[in-house]
């Protein structure tokens, strides 16, 4: 299957590696109006110069192939919607990388980990920068999950009941199919060398200003997030409504 | 692959030998079936396992979901130079219960595996106390924290040291348990401490300036 980014004037174009079940001819379409085209063989054509994406179950050796070369992204099949957002799909056509995960996946998979392997893998990152990367993934990520897509607060977290509590509330949401398989896409861009973060989710957004103007106390307990990914970063924005964090890391 | 199935017992010790590879998942099986049956720790000694391929890799991963599927505790020990090797490249170490032998016999034993923060049993020594943290301790983990917080709540004088040494990774949910800890702690008159934090754990505490509310030592 070969996908595009539904932009006429691009002339490249995007293969889709299926690894799992054949899709639906109703997903090939959504692919198409992507600008995808399929190419139903379980691994890249020798010689393609397109960047392929692997379409798979949420297993993690398929996750990590994915992310791997010669393959420029994973997408998690079987459950929700198999696909990218044009965004994702043009990051892949600058050279980039994009995941996407369901959010039962991203919770129990680590997404964050196994994005930040990848990226150090292909992009170079230096190792001494290597963990503050997986940190901002880790911070945006689990945002992305917990209050995103799980429409969580952690407001009432600052107690041993309110933990166990707030634990309870996750399982709970996760046991809900409509919320689990909401998906959580990263995509990932380097630019010299600025490497471009993009985490989207499918909740109700949030006031990244407001967020990010709440003073962070040396001895608050919980809350450090956000504050985490503005210090270890070059700039944070948000857009689509606040469904998507964008942070620009420096690998200089 | 040698497979030693003990006969039922409460806490059963499985010797694998040889070499564990894609033609063993017949043998491997009667292992999986037999984590059904009992509520116990389960111990797999590699002592006697001299190689394993990706194939063998995937059945550990098998047995490990299927133990936390059933509840039970996993442990494996005894992992010869190759397989750790093995282990190692494909970053397993934290992945996968395994013990890492380095402790003395009265070390604090892993209580939760499987998943990827290990906290130790808390181990008192008079009044003072130890935990220890490994593998990732992230958002997904924070509820095995928790026994950890619960028993600071049940001491009222003392300290307690959280050892960090082996923990490789934590965002700042895991660093949120660490201050309600402390809050705890605090509350019961117990001190808190944080010992030798390494790499990205250590650059966290640094950047939160968590030294400024809990005492953190490079080695204690």
């Amino acid at each position: 299957m070969t996908i595009s980014n539904g932009n006429p004037a691009m002339a490249r174009t995007v293969h889709l590696v299926v690894a799992g079940d054949h899709p639906s001819p109703e997903l090939l379409v959504g692919w198409e109006r992507l600008g995808v085209r399929p190419l139903e063989v379980a691994a890249p054509e020798p010689g393609t110069s397109a960047p392929c994406l692997l379409l798979a179950p949420a297993l993690r050796g398929f996750v990590r192939a994915g992310l791997t070369q010669p393959f420029h992204g994973f997408v998690e099949q079987g459950r929700g919607s198999e696909t990218l957002s044009t965004n994702s799909v043009s990051t892949i056509l600058k050279g980039g990388l994009a995941l996407s995960l369901t959010t039962s996946a991203a919770y129990s998979l680590d997404a964050a980990r196994l994005t930040a392997a990848a990226i150090g893998e292909r992009f170079g990152v230096a190792s001494h920068l290597q963990g503050r990367l997986e940190l901002v993934l880790a911070e945006a990520a689990a945002n992305a999950v917990i209050h995103g897509n799980l429409g969580l607060s952690s407001e009432d977290r600052g107690s041993v009941d309110g933990v166990a509590a707030f634990q309870s509330a996750i399982n709970e949401r996760l046991a809900d199919p409509n919320l689990a398989t909401r998906r959580i896409e990263i995509a990932v861009l380097r630019q010299g060398t600025t490497l471009t973060l993009g985490v989207t989710d499918h909740g109700q957004g949030y006031d990244l200003s407001r967020e990010l103007s709440r003073p962070t106390a040396r001895t608050d307990t919980f809350g450090r997030g956000l504050a985490l990914i503005r210090w270890l970063s070059k700039s944070v924005t948000a857009a689509d409504g606040g469904r998507t964090l964008l942070v620009a890391f420096d690998l200089g | 692959m040698d497979l030693n199935l003990p006969e039922n017992s409460a806490d059963p010790v499985f010797r694998l030998g040889g070499t564990l590879t894609y033609r063993d998942n017949t043998e491997f099986n009667r292992l999986v079936t037999r984590l059904g049956n009992g509520t116990g720790t389960v111990t797999l000694d590699l002592a006697a396992l001299e190689y394993m391929d990706s194939f063998g890799v995937g059945l550990m991963m098998l047995v490990r979901d299927e133990a936390r599927k059933h509840g039970r505790r996993l442990r494996i020990v005894n992992l010869q130079k190759p397989i750790r090797e093995l282990f190692e490249r494909l970053d397993l170490m934290a992945e996968l219960p395994i013990d890492q032998g380095t402790e003395s016999p009265a070390a604090p034993t892993i209580r939760q595996e499987g998943g990827r923060l290990m906290v130790s049993d808390v181990t008192e020594t008079g009044t003072d106390a130890r935990v220890r943290l490994s593998g990732r301790f992230v958002v997904a983990d924070q509820q095995q924290f928790l026994p950890v917080i619960a028993a600071i709540g049940r001491r009222r004088s003392g300290s307690l040291v959280i050892d960090l040494e082996a923990l490789t990774f934590m965002d700042s949910a895991g660093l949120s348990m660490i201050m309600l800890a402390n809050d705890e702690a605090r509350r019961g008159g117990t001190a808190i401490a944080i010992a030798k934090p390494r790499g990205a754990v250590k650059d966290l505490l640094k950047l939160a300036a968590i030294d400024l509310v809990i005492p953190v030592h490079d080695d204690l």
